[in-house]
């Protein structure tokens, strides 16, 4: 009985500490990039959903080298040209081509689509903080090809990013982790074709449970989401996106269970689409993919089934 | 005393126009409906998230 010592003293000994912790603004963390502020949404509620058949097969030809090769087949949604408000859909089938080269400092991914669409990306590690990106989407499309540069910054407890577009885009974007939970961020761009420039804001708390962030930009749009983590296995998620220009406004809940073997997803969102997406994992080295999207005020019901193969 | 009426007349010009012009209300009746659920799914994941753990 000696040896315990009563909960009233433990509970103000932790009392104690807990007050007596102080922050060191001389070592908060490095935030994320500004563009992946709301990634554990992103990944939690937005999937990638599709319809038909799917066939994905990757085969790595050495250590750094892979070549990539996508099937899909299945409806695709066209424009109705008379005004009401059924959908038209057509089959459609499209083969990618794809190869890659993955280095530590260097990756190089390029794909190319019998729909004649070349898309190519690039990043390089300069030093451990200052890296470059370039994206590149070539089309048989007037005026429809585009180019991307983004120089992006690390430094202790900050970011920041410099992107260049054609079509005279230009961005940039600062985030600084202000306390070890929260960090706010700003970015300003220019629209040379619209004619337009803005300023946006935003901030992010996290804690090893809970996400949250919110943005906001002269565009008129503004993003809400919350993510809470239950446990390893599973999270929890909610997003609001208000576009006051078009008075277009959606706010999803969902969740994301990840087992051994598995990946399960789901959400429903306001505008009355359910959806569900789940990844099996099978003995045998093939991934196995069921997706399924109900938007009943459209009445537009997709399911699709795919494999991966590695 | 005039100007608390002028603002109250206001307010209720506002309201009427936001609340029983049809246009207006089915946007706003969006808006809440969004938000609404927004709301509703960070109380329920702060409120009842343990619980629903597999």
């Amino acid at each position: 009985m000696e040896g315990f010592s009563p909960p009233i003293n433990t509970a103000q000994v932790d009392a104690k500490t807990k007050l007596d912790e102080k922050v060191d603004y001389s070592n908060l963390p490095c935030p994320v990039l500004y563009e992946e502020l709301n990634r554990e949404a992103t990944m939690a509620l937005k999937p990638e959903l599709f319809e038909g058949f799917r066939l994905d097969y990757n085969k790595s030809l050495n250590q750094k080298f892979f070549l990539s090769h996508s099937i899909l087949m299945g409806p695709t949604e066209v424009p109705n040209p008379t005004p009401s408000s059924e959908i038209i859909k057509i089959p459609t089938a499209n083969y990618d081509f794809g190869a890659g080269f993955i280095d530590p400092k260097l990756y190089l991914i390029g794909r190319i689509t019998t729909d004649g669409r070349l898309n190519a990306r690039a990043k390089f590690d300069l030093t451990d903080n200052f890296s470059v990106k370039a994206n590149a989407l070539l089309t048989d499309e007037e005026d429809k090809s585009q180019g991307h540069l983004v120089i992006d910054y690390k430094g202790s407890d900050y970011r920041t990013q410099l992107q260049l577009g054609n079509n005279s885009v230009y961005a940039a974007n600062y985030i600084q982790h202000v306390t070890p939970h929260l960090s706010l961020g700003g970015e300003a761009f220019w629209l040379g074709q619209q004619l337009m420039s803005g300023v946006g804001y935003a901030a992010r708390y996290e804690t090893d449970k809970t996400v949250a962030s919110g943005q906001i930009a002269s565009t008129g749009v503004a993003v809400m989401n919350y993510v809470h983590k239950v446990s390893e296995k599973l999270s929890f998620a909610t997003d609001f996106i208000y576009n006051y220009l078009s008075r277009d406004v959606t706010a999803s809940v969902g969740y994301d269970l990840i087992t051994r073997q598995s990946r399960l997803r789901g959400k429903v969102d306001s505008n009355g689409v359910v959806a569900a997406y789940l990844e099996e994992q099978l003995p045998i080295g093939l991934r196995f993919l069921l997706s399924a999207e109900v938007d009943h005020v459209k009445k537009d019901y997709k399911f699709g089934f795919g494999v991966n193969a590695f | 005393m005039v100007n608390n009426v002028v603002s109250i007349e206001k307010m209720k010009a506002l309201w009427h126009s936001e609340v029983h012009d049809e246009q207006k209300w089915a946007v706003n009746m969006k808006l809440l409906r969004a938000l609404g659920m927004f709301a509703g799914g960070v109380v329920l994941m702060r409120s009842y998230g343990d619980l629903m753990g597999v």
